[in-house]
């Protein structure tokens, strides 16, 4: 409502007065055409009165006394000036070199994890071979499945959804800029639209990789969306592992709505392919310390879990 | 000459020392300089237009630097102090080139 108002009352400022259209650039035409102090001409028309040259010799102790501390202005703020860029490049440069470190230390650390999970398992099954008893291992399987523990593989299909063309960088090529977010899937898009699937009937779901477990948290630091406290990127593709009725009930139920409104409303991209095997890897799910089983109900399932 | 010795002295005597500057001071420092080299190109112009004066040199140089750090202290206070250093920078320069233009053409007469 003000910017309307406004208008005319600024249009109407600028109309009248000066009848000259160029009488607002007069300062910068001053500028150009009398660059010179005004000072230098009326003293050297006084010195011209009173006799004197009109220029003054360039030997006055007052003159080489005022350069040398231009001298040493230009000097000292160079200086000073320089510095902190420095400094700040030094931080930016060490602040780089933690983050690599760290990276460095994440991507051993989950190579000893697989590591030690191959042996585990070989270990595991060396152990259920030795009593003989393959119905445990086949339901160690299962449970391994069903808790995400395990990877898994079978029909289902693959949701592919992108953040709207054009939204991932602005104009200055900055993706943190706040001008386009209408076009960018948050965590709570993904949030419904896996619940969406859950409720259709997928039996194994995950995220570019990430496993969707009890354990999981879809959510959001910043603009990225962390699926395992893992950062995703764009495009984010969910594999679903399910039967064929699955897609035609996520279509047709909420979480399927509402991705066809971030399509139509929001123009996200959204790609939806039936696979006839799709496999879902296994989360880095952590043990279960504190949590155990009611004890009334089936306490084999809690002892074969405890142990997994 | 000699003014051109005092000048180099005193880069020499900075570079050399470089005092610390008080980091409160330090937004001033690029206006300062600024307004310094008007003043010195606005000064060798009137030597080359013959009109030289060294008391009113001196008292451009110091309602210079007076003002514009004014003006950068007004703006600080205002919260518009970046967009002030701005105003000053630009009128300053184009001070500076104007007059480096006039230097040009008496030097070579083009």
């Amino acid at each position: 409502m003000t910017a309307p108002g406004q208008q005319p009352t600024g249009a109407s400022g600028s109309g009248h007065g000066h009848s000259d259209p160029a009488w607002s650039m007069s300062l910068i035409n001053n500028l150009m055409r009398a660059p010179l102090d005004p000072g230098y001409r009326s003293a050297a028309d006084r010195r011209a009165a009173e006799g004197k040259p009109a220029s003054v010799g360039l030997r006055s102790p007052l003159l080489i006394v005022t350069l040398v501390v231009i001298g040493l202005s230009l000097a000292v703020a160079a200086h000073a000036l320089r510095v902190p860029q420095a400094a700040s490049d030094k931080r930016r440069t060490e602040l780089i070199g933690s983050i690599k470190a760290r990276q460095s230390t994440i991507d051993a650390d989950s190579r000893t994890i697989n590591t030690t999970r191959r042996q585990i398992n070989a270990l595991q099954a060396k152990a259920l071979q030795h009593q003989n008893d393959t119905s445990l291992a086949d339901r160690l399987k299962t449970l391994e499945v069903t808790t995400g523990a395990g990877a898994a593989h079978g029909p289902g299909l693959v949701l592919t959804v992108d953040d709207a063309p054009g939204s991932d960088t602005d104009a200055e090529g900055n993706p943190r800029t706040d001008t386009s977010d209408t076009g960018r899937l948050t965590s709570t898009d993904l949030q419904i639209i896996v619940n969406g699937l859950w409720t259709a009937g997928a039996e194994a779901v995950s995220i570019n990789g990430q496993r969707i477990t009890s354990q999981t948290a879809i959510r959001f630091a910043g603009e990225a969306i962390l699926v395992n406290f893992r950062a995703l990127s764009p495009p984010y593709a969910i594999s679903v592992i399910g039967g064929p009725e699955v897609a035609d009930r996520f279509k047709a139920n909420a979480g399927g709505a509402y991705l066809r409104e971030l399509v139509s409303g929001y123009q996200i991209r959204e790609n939806l392919a039936s696979k006839t095997s799709v496999t879902v890897p296994a989360a880095a799910t952590a043990p279960l310390v504190h949590a155990s089983a009611i004890p009334s109900q089936s306490a084999s399932s809690s002892t074969t879990q405890g142990g997994s | 000459m000699i003014p051109a010795i005092g000048l180099v002295v005193g880069l020499v005597v900075g570079i050399v020392l470089h005092p610390d500057v008080p980091l409160s001071l330090q937004p001033y420092l690029p206006i300062a300089v600024i307004a310094a080299l008007d003043a010195v190109f606005g000064a060798v112009r009137a030597v080359l237009d013959g009109i030289f004066d060294d008391k009113v040199f001196v008292v451009s140089f110091l309602s210079n630097v007076v003002v514009a750090a004014l003006i950068v202290y007004l703006g600080d206070q205002l919260g518009v102090g970046s967009q002030l250093s701005t105003g000053v920078v630009v009128v300053l320069g184009v001070r500076i080139f104007s007059n480096v233009a006039a230097i040009r053409r008496h030097l070579f007469h083009a």
